[in-house]
């Protein structure tokens, strides 16, 4: 369940026009379910609770508590029946071609998303969603995150049909509705399972990842939380401190303690892991893939084949031990910010031999083997290449404490191991319709991106590449969160091959 | 070595120089000022020392730069600065320590901008803005009538465009294997997919997205309606 803004109209007006009466009437047009009434009174009394229990159980005589108490009964009154209005105005319409949406109780506003604009749509049915056996949509447009919009508490067989509908696959079949009666997976019959994580995989990822690490902080909030309504500090006295003492006393009982502890963190990890990625499979039906995942929040991430921008390999330093690799849609979908999570990771760690098979039987392409090293000029380069950031720092460290000389000493060591590791990571190699990139420090990241996908390229020279002969290579890729394939310090006879190549393909676009 | 690059063609005017030194004068004054200020005040309220030490470390910095930053840079910009507008890409190249060249294909432009400072104004130039998805671009210090026709060019050209996202990352058309199925053939064919609707649909909204562009150009220069093109068909 999403922020509702009661009476604002809501972020992401794509179209607004004066709506015709007569359209809202035709058939086709459906309201939200009822169920989003109930959604958004449980918001208005999540917002309220507090300045409630604030000035209602705090039974304070000052007039002008008095004032604001008789000023928040109309306020109330006011944005409740703005969530009606706001549901009984609120209309949408989804055919094979666009979605319609109608909003609004004063000012009326309409939008149109053709259908293939939008680049991903999101499916998300929380627990709660699941009792009433709802779900809400959100559609990521090109536009960024504040365009997106979404359909929130909608029943899940409804949102299947949407889903069926603009996917405008499977039209052979007149009836799209006896259609999605089938295997409901987003309403797709026949979607091919490609991947389904196995609980082994999670296991392992659950100590890869150090969610254990997180037992800590968890145990903290929740005392803290405690803490704020049930006053824990009083309840419990001094007991924490006698526990300790008879734990401190006997080492065998100390070091029982402690590998509880442990236990109970690993355990905590890994329930967390599972519940993360549990149920996490891929699917494919040739025109989308389908990423779900989720025990008891259920989220489904659904991306046209041809809105995905490119494909990134990210071997996280220590998984790359075990030769774990994860693999990333480069698209418009998620909002980056919980990146494990929202963004669309394709695989969030598998095997690199079997993650790369699987790409290349999902998309029918294959990583060109071997990739090009940087010449080792470039090395130089590197190293050559002034830290302005770094002298300020130096200046400022031996002017102001000269007696901790090895600060700015440690810091150049350090950026200077950061420049001879990206020169030893950096690889790419130009192919017929498409560049791969390996680029990274710790973590290794390769991209694989094809011509059609790129917005612009940039061929770039610093009077110190010149002397060497490098040059530095930009191509911007739509997505988000922003994607930039970066090849730094390679031959400038191979970057001007590079923007020749782009501008080749250019003149003679695809038929 | 720069040889090996097809060179983009056309230079800007002359004036920009002018305009460019100018407020580049104006901009390091400021900065300057504002420096000094800082520093003054990082005397006068005891900040810590090395607060003050980086504001004159940056301030004798701007001074030694000046002269470059003011006189010679600006001539050298305008003499290395080219573009080049194709059927299918804008070609810009410029710099004089660092040395760009761009390429920005047209079907990725959402739209094209003319802008004319006070500065400018006076001189008879405008500066052009391209805005792409990733970022925005300049084509600076052009005759007036010269950018008004360029941003009509630019505009017709990206309306024309049509991108070619239909494809997928292997840059062949996605295949729809239900379809397929469905069908009854056993193996996906791409036949089967160019579903006979679309593709006598196509040219004709082609047709109309042209005559739209055409007549956006002629009021405000936009590829397709909007800024916000991208994803709104106005209706």
């Amino acid at each position: 369940m999403r922020r509702i803004l009661p009476f604002l109209p809501e972020e992401g007006m794509l179209k607004m026009s004066v709506m015709d009466e007569r359209i809202a009437g035709a058939p086709g047009w459906k309201r939200l379910s009822p169920a989003w009434l109930f959604f958004s009174l449980a918001n208005l009394v999540k917002e309220w609770l507090i300045p409630i229990i604030l000035f209602v159980i705090n039974n304070s005589d000052g007039w002008w508590i008095k004032a604001i108490k008789i000023l928040c009964v109309p306020f109330i009154l006011f944005q409740l029946i703005g969530i009606f209005l706001q549901w009984k105005n609120y209309k949408y319409r989804v055919t094979e071609k666009e979605i319609r949406i109608i909003k609004g109780s004063f000012v009326k506003e309409e939008k149109i998303i053709p259908v293939k604009r939008i680049q991903s749509v999101e499916k998300e049915t929380s627990f709660i969603h699941r009792w009433f056996s709802l779900t809400s949509l959100k559609f990521h447009l090109a536009t960024g995150e504040e365009e997106a919009f979404s359909l929130e508490a909608i029943k899940e067989k409804e949102a299947d049909e949407i889903l069926n509908r603009i996917r405008g696959g499977g039209k052979g079949t007149a009836d799209p509705a006896a259609e999605a009666g089938g295997k409901g997976m987003q309403g797709v019959p026949g979607a091919k399972t490609v991947f389904a994580m196995a609980p082994k995989d999670i296991f392992i990822a659950s100590f890869t990842s150090f969610s254990f690490l997180a037992f800590g902080p968890f145990l903290v909030s929740l005392y803290l939380n405690i803490d704020e309504y049930f006053h824990l500090s009083n309840l419990l006295g001094d007991l924490p401190v006698r526990v300790w003492e008879s734990l401190a006393r006997s080492v065998p009982l100390l070091l029982l303690g402690g590998a509880a502890l442990i236990a109970v963190s690993l355990l905590f990890g890994i329930i967390v892991t599972f519940l993360r990625y549990g149920n996490y499979r891929v699917e494919s039906d040739g025109k989308r893939i389908v990423i779900k995942k989720g025990l008891f929040n259920v989220s489904e991430l659904a991306v046209p084949v041809e809105k995905i921008r490119a494909i990134k390999w990210k071997k996280y330093f220590l998984r790359s031990f075990l030769g774990i690799t994860e693999v990333k849609l480069v698209a418009m979908a998620g909002n980056g910010e919980d990146s494990e999570t929202k963004s669309a990771v394709l695989f969030p760690f598998l095997q690199e031999n079997r993650a790369k098979e699987l790409v290349r039987e999902m998309f029918g392409i294959r990583l060109s083997e071997p990739m090009e090293k940087l010449p080792a000029r470039a090395l130089a380069v590197k190293l050559l290449r002034p830290n302005y950031l770094w002298i300020i720092a130096a200046v400022v460290n031996f002017y102001q404490w000269p007696e901790y000389w090895y600060a700015s000493v440690i810091l150049l060591v350090y950026i200077l191991v950061h420049r001879i590791l990206s020169f030893f990571r950096c690889r790419y190699r130009l192919e017929e319709n498409h560049i791969q990139q390996q680029g990274g420090v710790w973590t290794a990241e390769l991209i694989y991106l094809p011509e059609h996908h790129m917005d612009e390229m940039v061929l770039k020279t610093s009077w110190l590449q010149r002397r060497f002969g490098l040059a530095t290579v930009e191509i911007h890729i739509r997505a988000n969160p922003s994607e930039t394939l970066l090849i730094e310090d390679l031959p400038w006879e191979k970057g001007a091959e590079i923007f020749r190549w782009f501008m080749e393909k250019r003149k003679r676009p695809a038929a | 070595m720069e040889a090996q690059l097809p060179e983009p063609g056309r230079q800007i005017s002359k004036d920009a120089v002018k305009v460019w030194m100018i407020s580049s004068f104006i901009g390091n004054c400021v900065g300057l000022l504002l420096l000094g200020g800082l520093i003054w005040a990082a005397g006068r309220y005891g900040w810590y020392p090395w607060i003050g030490l980086v504001f004159k470390m940056i301030f004798v910095f701007l001074v030694l730069y000046l002269p470059y930053d003011v006189w010679i840079e600006p001539i050298y910009r305008q003499k290395t600065w080219r573009y080049e507008i194709h059927d299918q890409f804008i070609q810009l190249k410029y710099g004089v320590l660092e040395k760009n060249h761009f390429l920005i294909p047209m079907t990725k432009i959402q739209y094209v901008n003319l802008r004319q400072g006070l500065l400018l104004r006076k001189y008879g130039l405008a500066d052009i803005t391209v805005k792409t998805m990733a970022s925005e671009h300049e084509i600076p210090g052009l005759p007036l009538e010269e950018a008004k026709q360029l941003r009509m060019q630019i505009a017709k050209l990206a309306a024309i465009a049509e991108e070619e996202e239909a494809l997928g990352i292997d840059g062949k058309r996605p295949v729809d294997e239900i379809a397929a199925a469905e069908n009854g053939e056993g193996e996906a064919v791409p036949a089967a997919f160019q579903k006979p609707e679309e593709e006598t649909a196509a040219p004709e909204r082609k047709d109309k997205e042209r005559t739209e562009g055409d007549t956006d150009a002629a009021d405000s220069a936009l590829p397709s309606g909007g800024g916000d093109a991208e994803d709104v068909r106005h209706g």
